[in-house]
């Protein structure tokens, strides 16, 4: 890495362009959190104000009102999040890794095999025929894990970081007598730290987001993820007000029963809120690079 | 002889296939299995007969897009958006890894986190927070405008502006996942390789074009191929939330995706859907393979497959 | 088998330690070679699943009686998940249990939900035995058509002859598609009486007199009133405008002029539509119309803020005063009637049997206990009884919304005639239901159904257009003489004429079934 000593002009611009940058996310987002503590009536008759007329934290009353049901669901995501990403970790790597060796002969058949599942699927019906009849997993924790454990996405990006590893010191290594899983393990999973500390926390944040299959596939309340438990109210709100044949159905609607706006935003700071806190904990991998001449000596 | 290439071949391969095997089994299991059910796009689909059982009728569940006054329309639109999209994203992405790759450990760790916020939001979420800049009557960019002395603007009225807003809000939020994976794959790049351009007497810039730039090539053409593979699929909740699904914008905002739900929505018909899926699969993997096939001529090594 | 092939492996690993690009070469066309091989055996395996699977599988295992005891799931929407459901279900089951031994699986979805589960679950053909549907939402009339659900008539008289009794014949008859029963409909309000909606306040200080409003035109002076009298209050609160067929005398189950002895179906631009737009354009215009009417998504949201004078109500129930002033910041509201009420059907809420159910008798039967059974009826709606609600007089209850079950969809659940009602219904909410489902004037062509199945990319594409133009149109936000031709033409390019050819075709081919009068066009 370039040694940075003393003063710079490109420097400042630099600090400058991200200050823009940064404040641009923050500031939406700090509405995101005001808006979550403002009053209801203020936000019908005034809109969305940066400091709002009359604070209130109803909005969360609605969500604590059963802790219960709340942090069970965080349990079931945490659960569902932590053992679907290291077991997808293992699978996107292992599987990138062997694509990323050129010298493997089923190199680029492969990489099409995994790619064209990418492209082409089979739809939602037989999805879930495959689950339910044929792997049997309907309102089991693995009903949100499976269908998430491998995407064809991130197996190509991995592909990608780990080609750049230079060939020479795997060969040198199995010149030495080195096996492949050993390669794998004591070279190229060091070597991709930041490669899987980023998959990886992608990989967790959809595990995080699910829901989909939640909701195909759970019927157990006490399955139920912390998505699936906050996004339905919120979805039934969109879906409902974008059809407009619901409000000449001869049926009343109480919409009363659906989250006030500064709900909706509560909904948001409880559902992306721990991710925030669980990215730290992946930067710690994104700030140094590691050298390849670290690893071999 | 020829057996012998064949254990040959296999001797040499058998360790990393067995490394790919579980991979392997999944994509076999999850993927191409339940992919024979895609044949419901040729069929008229009643459920009592099943999948298999259903009667064959060709190409006419396709035919509602086609016929559609608004298949130009929509086409162009998912088009354009995907390879503005595409090259803002990658562009922008780019540069933000480079330039987070010169700076110190504390402001990279602030920026960074900064930068990925936006990520974890879901559209509708970030669709209110457009609305609280575009909203007629209460929006902040409004009140700008009249504090300014000019004119309220109806935002959600006026096609011609979506093109650069979609693309603004898409950017804010796609930023920090493009930028960390770029910035990690410039992380794996062999210090070494920095260190020789040094000596060298390399200055900042030219060590990122001819050091860094090269050595992420790889992972940008992959990722450039794979959105490519993409080009006919929008991103249907940028589409529909944040456009707030006004007809009057459709002209500028309406992609492949939102005209499907909105023609299908209610009809729930298993067979068309999947037809438009099939055909949005299909136009990707030609537009793929015609693309890998480019790069391959190019140079081999950056290729897909 | 491990041990032999790391050997050959490792004895393959020295001999390649310097890979000559020939063998390279050579073992790349094996590779292709030996792909190919992989790929017709890997085809013939997928096959061979993907058959096992989604193969039909036709199994009856029909066993009518209650001597053995049978377990039934019940797909239905609700608004949100309510704690208490497995209490309430236990409930349920105790009731049923003792008079048909057969326990229920409730499952509700919430309402976002539903249409994509119950099509999925519906297509996957999953174990279901009684599943909501409508003509608004898991549409009854596609759903059948595709195989969904099981016919009753053969056995309604036999195992629920109670609720065969208990509906009105015309609630049956909008259950019914080709001859055979699909649908049970729950009993609702099944009529309509389009209404304008005007707060009190208003209505007292401009001398409104509620009963004088005939037709939609006679509020403009009232409107125009309070855009003079009152800052900061919309004369008129909308989101997608007022137009109704039946607004302007024409049937509202087919779009034919109500004295038309021709039965011409009409197409989806009328000239009474065009009347209707240029009309709220010019109250838009005048101000009249809140201007951010297009861009709203909540019906609610026209009228929630109380700063709406008046505004447009296509159901006009019974009760409906308590409502709006319950959602509109607590100002009492007045109902004006445009039409007198006109029966839309009993489709809006109904229960059918899935074809996948092993026991569709037993299935009946509980459906019966549902729409008979007040007891078990209250439970679902309100849930137990000293738990979630508490009796007060008469048939008057206190619920409370807090208590972990509370669903206030007494319309999805059998006969709302059973209900207790919650304190500040009108209390003869049900003798007025009663009253105007049975005065509601019938269409002239109630029973017709139509079948979109041909023109199915037609529907599709008119209806992404109308999605397109028509809520900017009725809502008065842009001009009619220059958009309403390019909506038009839209619409016939999408197939609008096709679409009423085929109405038509299917209105004569009823309308002769019926011997009724043919159409004079008709071949």
């Amino acid at each position: 890495m370039p040694a940075r000593k003393g003063f710079r002009w490109s420097t400042l611009f630099i600090h400058l362009f991200f200050a823009c940058l940064t404040l641009s996310m923050l500031v939406p987002l700090a509405l995101i959190i005001v808006v979550s503590l403002t009053d209801e009536q203020s936000i019908l008759h005034h809109g969305f104000r940066v400091i709002p007329d009359k604070f209130s934290t109803t909005a969360y009353h609605y969500f604590l009102k059963t802790p219960d049901t709340l942090l069970r669901a965080y349990g079931v995501t945490i659960l569902v999040s932590v053992i679907g990403t290291i077991l997808s970790l293992i699978l996107t790597s292992t599987m990138g890794y062997t694509l990323s060796r050129r010298d493997y002969g089923l190199n680029r058949a492969t990489s099409f095999y995994v790619f064209f599942t990418m492209l082409f699927n089979g739809g939602l019906v037989p999805f879930y025929i495959l689950m339910t009849r044929g792997l049997q997993v309907k309102d089991t924790l693995w009903a949100m894990i499976i269908p998430g454990l491998l995407s064809p996405f991130y197996v190509l990006i991995m592909k990608g970081f780990m080609s750049k590893i230079p060939y020479e010191i795997i060969e040198s290594a199995k010149a030495e007598g080195a096996r492949e899983w050993r390669i794998y393990a004591q070279l190229i999973l060091p070597l991709s730290k930041p490669a899987l500390a980023t998959l990886g926390l992608f990989i967790m944040f959809n595990f995080w987001n699910e829901w989909f299959n939640a909701l195909l596939f759970i019927d157990n309340q006490k399955l139920v993820p912390l998505q699936l438990l906050l996004v339905r109210t919120m979805n039934s709100l969109d879906f409902i007000t974008s059809r407009p044949e619901f409000s000449a159905a001869m049926v009343s609607f109480d919409m009363s029963k659906f989250p006030s706006t500064s709900a909706k935003f509560a909904i948001a700071i409880l559902s992306a809120g721990p991710m925030l806190l669980v990215f730290p904990f992946f930067q710690r991998f994104f700030v140094k690079g590691l050298t390849v001449g670290a690893i071999k000596g | 002889m020829r057996r012998n290439k064949v254990a040959r071949f296999i001797g040499k391969n058998i360790e990393l296939f067995t490394f790919s095997l579980p991979a392997v089994i999944y994509i076999f299991v999850m993927a191409y299995v339940p992919m024979f059910g895609a044949v419901i796009a040729f069929k008229n689909y009643e459920y009592d007969k099943g999948i298999l059982g259903s009667d064959w009728v060709g190409f006419k569940n396709f035919e509602f897009l086609f016929e559609s006054e608004n298949a130009f329309r929509i086409t162009r639109n998912t088009i354009l958006y995907n390879i503005s999209y595409m090259l803002m994203t990658t562009l922008f992405a780019l540069l933000v890894a480079i330039l987070l790759h010169e700076i110190s450990k504390k402001w990279l760790k602030l920026y960074q986190t900064a930068m990925i916020l936006p990520f974890f939001l879901s559209w509708v979420v970030v669709s209110y927070i457009t609305m609280a800049f575009l909203d007629h009557q209460n929006g902040f960019l409004n009140g700008w405008l009249t504090a300014l002395g000019f004119e309220k603007v109806q935002w959600y009225f006026d096609a011609h502006v979506w093109p650069y807003i979609l693309n603004v809000v898409h950017l804010w939020k796609s930023i920090g996942f493009s930028a960390l994976v770029y910035f990690a794959g410039i992380l794996g790049i062999d210090a070494e390789l920095y260190e020789a351009a040094r000596i060298d007497g390399a200055r900042r810039w030219q060590m990122i074009r001819n050091v860094t730039i090269p050595q992420l090539t790889p992972l940008i053409v992959i990722l450039l191929i794979l959105s490519v593979g993409n080009m006919f699929r929008g991103d249907f909740g940028l589409h529909y939330f944040i456009p707030n699904n006004n007809g009057m914008t459709y002209s500028t905002t309406d992609i492949i995706d939102t005209y499907i739900y909105r023609a299908l929505s209610t009809i729930g018909d298993v067979s068309m859907a999947s037809a438009v899926g099939l055909y949005q699969s299909f136009v990707g993997f030609v537009l793929v393979v015609a693309a890998n096939f480019t790069v391959r001529r190019i140079n081999e090594e950056n290729s897909l497959f | 088998m491990a041990a032999g092939q790391d050997g050959s492996s490792a004895q393959a690993r020295k001999r390649g330690a310097g890979v000559h690009p020939l063998i390279a070469a050579g073992a790349a066309k094996l590779g292709r070679v030996l792909l190919a091989v992989l790929g017709l055996a890997a085809a013939a395996v997928i096959g061979g699943c993907s058959s096992a699977l989604f193969g039909s599988d036709l199994e009856e295992a029909a066993q009518p009686g209650t001597d053995n005891p049978v377990e039934l799931i019940w797909y239905y929407p609700e608004y949100e998940a309510n704690a208490d459901l497995g209490l309430v279900n236990e409930e349920v089951n105790r009731i049923v249990k003792a008079k048909i031994n057969a326990t229920v699986r409730l499952k509700p979805i919430d309402f976002g939900s539903y249409e994509q589960k119950m099509n999925t679950l519906a297509a996957s053909n999953a174990p279901a035995d009684v599943i909501w549907t409508s003509n608004w939402l898991f549409s009854w009339t596609d759903n059948a058509k595709r195989g969904v659900f099981r016919p009753v008539q053969d056995l309604l008289p036999e195992f629920a002859p109670r609720l065969l009794a208990s509906l009105p014949e015309r609630f049956w008859d909008d259950g019914r598609l080709g001859g055979d029963q699909y649908g049970i409909p729950n009993y609702q309000i099944a009529a309509m009486r389009p209404s304008l909606v005007v707060q009190k306040r208003f209505a007292d200080k401009y001398g409104l007199d509620a009963g004088s409003i005939r037709r939609i035109e006679d509020i403009e002076p009232f409107l125009k009133r309070v855009k003079e009298g009152e800052s900061g209050i919309v004369p008129f609160g909308t989101t997608r405008g007022f137009y109704m067929n039946m607004l302007y005398g024409i049937d509202w189950r087919v779009p034919v002029y109500l004295d038309d002895p021709s039965h011409t179906v009409l197409p989806d631009v009328t000239p009474e539509m065009k009347r209707n737009f240029e009309l709220v354009r010019s109250w838009y215009v005048k101000g009249y119309v809140n201007e951010d009417s297009a861009t709203l998504r909540e019906a609610s949201d026209a009228y929630s803020k109380g700063n709406a004078a008046a505004w447009f109500d296509p159901t006009g129930k019974p009760g409906s005063e308590a409502e709006f002033k319950a959602m509109d910041g607590g100002y009492d509201v007045l109902l004006a009637p445009l039409t007198s009420p006109y029966y839309t059907g009993a489709a809006s809420s109904m229960n059918a049997i899935s074809r996948t159910s092993k026991n569709p008798e037993r299935a009946l039967m509980f459906l019966e206990l549902v729409h008979t059974d007040k007891e078990l009826y209250n439970l679902l709606v309100y849930g137990i009884e000293g738990k979630h609600y508490v009796r007060t007089t008469g048939s008057f209850i206190r619920i409370d919304p807090e208590a972990g079950y509370y669903t206030n969809t007494d319309w999805v659940f059998g006969d709302i005639r059973n209900e207790y009602l919650p304190e500040g219904s009108p209390a003869d909410k049900l003798e007025q239901t009663v009253r105007i489902n049975e005065e509601a004037r019938l269409s002239f062509y109630n029973g017709f159904v139509f079948d979109g199945d041909s023109v199915k990319a037609e529907l599709a594409n008119v209806r992404a257009v109308n999605e397109e133009y028509y809520g900017s149109l009725a809502t008065g936000s842009v001009d009619p003489e220059e958009y309403l031709p390019i909506y038009e033409e839209q619409l016939k390019k999408a197939g609008s004429d096709t679409i009423a050819a085929e109405k038509q075709r299917q209105l004569n081919e009823w309308l002769a079934s019926k011997g009724l009068k043919r159409h004079p066009n008709a071949p």
